[in-house]
């Protein structure tokens, strides 16, 4: 009778001996469960909590999980089929040594046993040790007010653990039947049985063409933001769905194709690029498509996540032209507060810079043509807006310019739309105007949602000539409006000291005070954790990819030493190999990455209309944050390219004898 | 004219470490003639294995040369050897070498592609060379749908379709039953009459006895070659059987002394 611990010894040795197999293997297992606890943690311990959007976020949590258990399951039965392969011999010798399949089934269970003992134990140590780490660091990095904290979950812990222990006693399982149905000399042989030759299926190449439209469609069709958000993971979905069905039965008909054309085929480089990937196309299939959505999630994290950062700075340069601004109903007031700020400012050491000030009479108007004409309603009036008066004088004082203007003659600047003519009629008064294309920092054209016109007339006299023609009795509001010019503690100490100043005052009610550092801190509380996530999903989800990238290359170099030795004996030279090789990872490389550019391109619409909910409208910005992340992903995705190209000519290179 | 020349091969490893020195090759010298169709006999850790990679330009002697048509394989610069093996050699292995990824006739056209050859021309070389070896039928199978003497006709074909100077076979039956053998070696001798010259590595005495000249090699050294000298396939086989006695004996008395 042999001592109990005879096996898990044995197992224990084994897995010592084999460890440069097992050490891949380990290290694909833990990623996987510290990815994947990571990811259900956020979705279950209340991060989210009150959390705007917390709803969106959420699902976007659960399909990442869900995703992320496909790609796990997929990526740990891929290793575990290649560990196999290289082991089939020593399992060989073992039966050929007298074990009985029996006593063999034992050892795998307890080598199975302790491998997964040892990648939950890694996995979730890091999932814990690491996302804290992670979540402290990129709260630093963005400075965010809110806090984030990345509680313990006992639910997530146990999920994790019983998915990936069924995951690796599935994968005992097949190892098992294998084991089983092989004898001794088929084992020690390596078992090197051919693959059936994939056949392209016309079923699923239409369904991925189905699925791939109707997630484009959704996409492209739906435009107001709430359906937008709504609809944004069913798209997702079919976006998915055709992905997979398309890479799995496209690429064997592209492949099939490039092969019928013997004129391409019959090409050193072509010749055996092409078929070794028709050979393995099945398994390559799927590992192009998780390539190429993970490639996917992470452009669309990244880059909504950088478009929504600077697009809210971007959005608060435009509500918030100066750093302070201030608006009175009663004038003299403003003699108060800028006397005020002049004085904090001295004792700061900052000064104001850029100061503006100026009275500024605004009415609602109809606005038809070139007529402006004073309105009752305020709001959602059609093919109306703000108009807003202002005196040439104070126009110049704050511009800095000596433009004259002549009776009749006025300055006209708007937004939300482009001013066409050179005339306007307000209120039934005419004038000839000269359209400004800037007025202080704001920009002339159509990037506001409502339209706005400011009229600078000759004098006062004018001014009220509008307003009494149009029947308007409006006491005139004074801005004050500046930036500090500073050290950046300077800057912080005039801050505290005016805030606390203006909320002193007892007139506080007759004027708004409008601080942009308020504003930013305003957006950032509210949406912060959406930053913070992106950045966090985006971090994973690439790792995620360059390691199956690196993995893919890995495994299947190892299945190609001896199709190179073949290649090399029957003459093929080393710089033949390497073009060979360079090429076939290209193709491999390039093609998800192809695909995941066009993904993003239709994702695009509904993510840019979807920011409008965050006041994220200038879409030229969007564009050039897209365009940023694609060009950022790419320059990665390459070192990774470069790194795995070197590997695999490693492995495969003829050992010098 | 020799088509071959070996000239005093002599092939040294050393162990990684620098302890150890093994001598595979002492001294071997012999020449091959257009046309010839040569077996080097010898046990196993006889030196066949060097001597065939050392010939195949695979590994480099310690000291001689291997010089085919007058160009000694020394002077073909690294980056070139490849091709230079490509197109003046053949090679037919035990173990076949084909590849899974390609069915049987883009295997065989493999050296044609290497060497960047157009389409057209490899199918009208293929036909004829297809026909010869009975392959025609299996062409467009794998090669794990095919048994092993087939596997190795197409092997063959690969060989042949360059149209190499020389054929270097290493126990090209050796992973066959013996009705695979038989028929493979016919053929083997079919195109050797028509010209081909072939260089077989073997401890097959069967095989070595198709063959129009035999070189026996132990311990690094050619000791002793047969001529078939017009005596037909059985009487050459007896020769060699009886030369390989001889040297049992002579081995064992010359380690028992």
């Amino acid at each position: 009778m042999r001592p109990l611990t005879f096996y898990p010894k044995l197992a224990l040795g084994n897995l010592w001996r084999n460890k440069s197999t097992y050490l891949p293997y380990l290290l694909a297992c833990i990623v996987s469960i510290f990815t994947f606890y990571t990811l259900l943690a956020i979705n279950m311990n209340g991060v989210l909590d009150g959390m705007r959007g917390e709803s969106v976020v959420k699902s976007f949590t659960a399909i990442g999980t869900i995703l992320l258990a496909i790609f796990c399951s997929i990526l740990i039965f891929y290793t575990n089929s290649f560990l196999m392969k290289r082991r089939k011999k020593e399992l060989g010798l073992y039966s050929i040594l007298g074990m009985e399949k029996k006593n063999i089934a034992v050892l795998m269970f307890f080598e199975t046993f302790f491998i997964s003992l040892i990648a939950l134990v890694l996995g979730l140590g890091l999932g814990l040790l690491l996302s804290k780490l992670l979540f402290w660091a990129l709260l630093r990095m963005v400075r965010f007010t809110v806090m984030l904290e990345m509680p313990l979950s006992f639910l997530a812990i146990g999920i994790t653990v019983l998915f990936f222990c069924a995951v690796f006693l599935l994968a005992l399982f097949s190892n098992l039947r294998q084991v089983h149905l092989a004898n001794p000399i088929d084992l020690m042989a390596g078992a090197r049985q051919g693959e059936r030759e994939p056949k392209a299926s016309w079923l699923l190449t239409l369904v991925g063409i189905v699925c791939l439209g109707a997630g484009y469609f959704v996409a492209l069709y739906f435009r107001s933001p709430l359906e937008v958000l709504m609809l944004f993971l069913l798209a997702v979905l079919l976006v998915i769905i055709g992905t997979y069905c398309l890479f799995t039965s496209g690429s064997i008909a592209l492949l099939k194709l490039l092969r019928r054309n013997k004129r391409f085929y019959y090409q050193p480089d072509h010749f055996i690029s092409v078929s070794g990937m028709i050979y393995r196309m099945k398994q390559n299939a799927a590992g192009l498509a998780t390539i190429c959505i993970l490639s996917c999630m992470v452009l669309v994290t990244v880059s909504s996540t950088v478009s929504l950062n600077v697009g809210a700075e971007d959005s608060l340069e435009v509500q918030y032209p100066y750093a302070y601004d201030l608006r009175f109903e009663a004038p003299e007031d403003a003699d108060v507060l800028l006397f005020g700020a002049q004085t904090i400012a001295a004792e700061n050491g900052v000064s104001l810079t850029h100061l503006q000030d100026y009275h500024r009479r605004a009415f609602w108007a109809k606005m038809q043509g070139n007529s402006l004409v004073a309105a009752e309603e305020e709001g959602n009036l059609i093919g109306g807006g703000l108009v807003a008066l202002l005196t040439l004088e104070e126009y110049n004082k704050n511009e800095g310019t000596t433009v004259s203007l002549a009776p009749g003659q006025a300055l006209l600047f708007m937004t939300g739309s482009r001013y066409e003519g050179n005339t306007v009629t307000v209120n039934g008064i005419p004038y000839d105007v000269e359209v400004l294309e800037t007025l202080g920092r704001e920009e002339a054209g159509g990037r506001d949602i409502g339209k706005s016109v400011t009229l600078i007339l000759p004098d006062s006299a004018a001014v009220d000539a509008v307003l009494h023609s149009g029947g308007l009795q409006i006491d005139p509001q004074r801005v004050l409006a500046f930036d500090l010019e500073g050290t950046p503690e300077a800057k912080a100490g005039f801050d505290e000291a005016y805030h606390s100043y203006v909320n002193g005052l007892h007139t506080q009610e007759t004027f708004q005070f409008r601080v942009r550092e308020d504003g930013r801190e305003d957006w950032y509380a509210t949406n912060g954790g959406f930053l913070f996530l992106g950045i966090y999903f985006g971090v994973l989800f690439m790792l995620a990819a360059a390691m199956i990238i690196y993995y893919k290359q890995m495994s299947e170099g190892y299945d190609d030493v001896s199709r190179f030795e073949i290649l090399q004996k029957v003459g093929m030279g080393e710089e033949e190999v390497k073009h060979t090789i360079n090429r076939q990872i290209l193709v491999v490389f390039f093609l998800p990455l192809l695909v995941a550019v066009l993904h993003i391109t239709v994702a695009f619409f509904p993510i840019s209309r979807a920011m409008v909910i965050f006041g994220v409208l200038n879409t030229p910005l969007l564009v050039g944050a897209t365009l940023l992340t694609i060009a950022a992903y790419t320059i990665l995705y390459l070192l990774v390219f470069r790194q795995t190209a070197k590997t695999y000519y490693r492995i495969v290179r003829r050992q010098p004898s | 004219m020799e088509l071959l020349e070996v000239k005093h091969l002599k092939k040294v490893y050393t162990t990684r470490f620098g302890g150890n020195k093994v001598q595979a090759l002492s001294d071997v010298s012999f020449s091959v003639r257009e046309g010839e169709f040569v077996a080097i006999m010898g046990e196993s850790g006889s030196g066949k294995t060097t001597l065939l990679n050392l010939l195949a330009s695979l590994d480099k002697p310690t000291a001689g040369q291997v010089v085919l048509r007058g160009k000694s394989l020394s002077s073909v610069k690294e980056r070139q050897l490849a091709a230079f093996r490509r197109e003046h050699l053949g090679f037919i292995f035990q173990d076949f070498n084909l590849l899974d990824t390609f069915n049987v006739e883009d295997n065989i056209y493999l050296p044609l592609v290497l060497s960047g050859r157009r389409y057209d021309e490899m199918q009208p070389r293929l036909e004829p060379l297809a026909q010869k070896l009975a392959i025609t039928d299996i062409l467009k199978k794998f090669p794990y749908e095919i048994s092993g003497g087939q596997k190795q006709r197409v092997a063959a074909a690969r060989a042949l379709i360059t149209g190499p100077d020389i054929v270097l076979a290493d126990e090209p039956t050796g992973a066959l039953d013996s009705k695979a053998s038989g028929a493979l070696l016919r053929l083997l001798a079919e195109v050797n009459r028509e010209g081909q010259t072939i260089l077989m590595v073997t401890h097959s005495a069967k095989a070595a006895s198709k063959a129009g000249r035999v070189l026996f090699i132990r311990d690094g050294e050619v000791f002793h070659q047969i001529y078939r000298g017009g005596v037909s396939d059985e009487e050459l086989y007896q020769k060699i059987g009886h030369a390989l006695t001889v040297s049992a004996a002579t081995s064992e008395e010359r380690q028992a002394v």
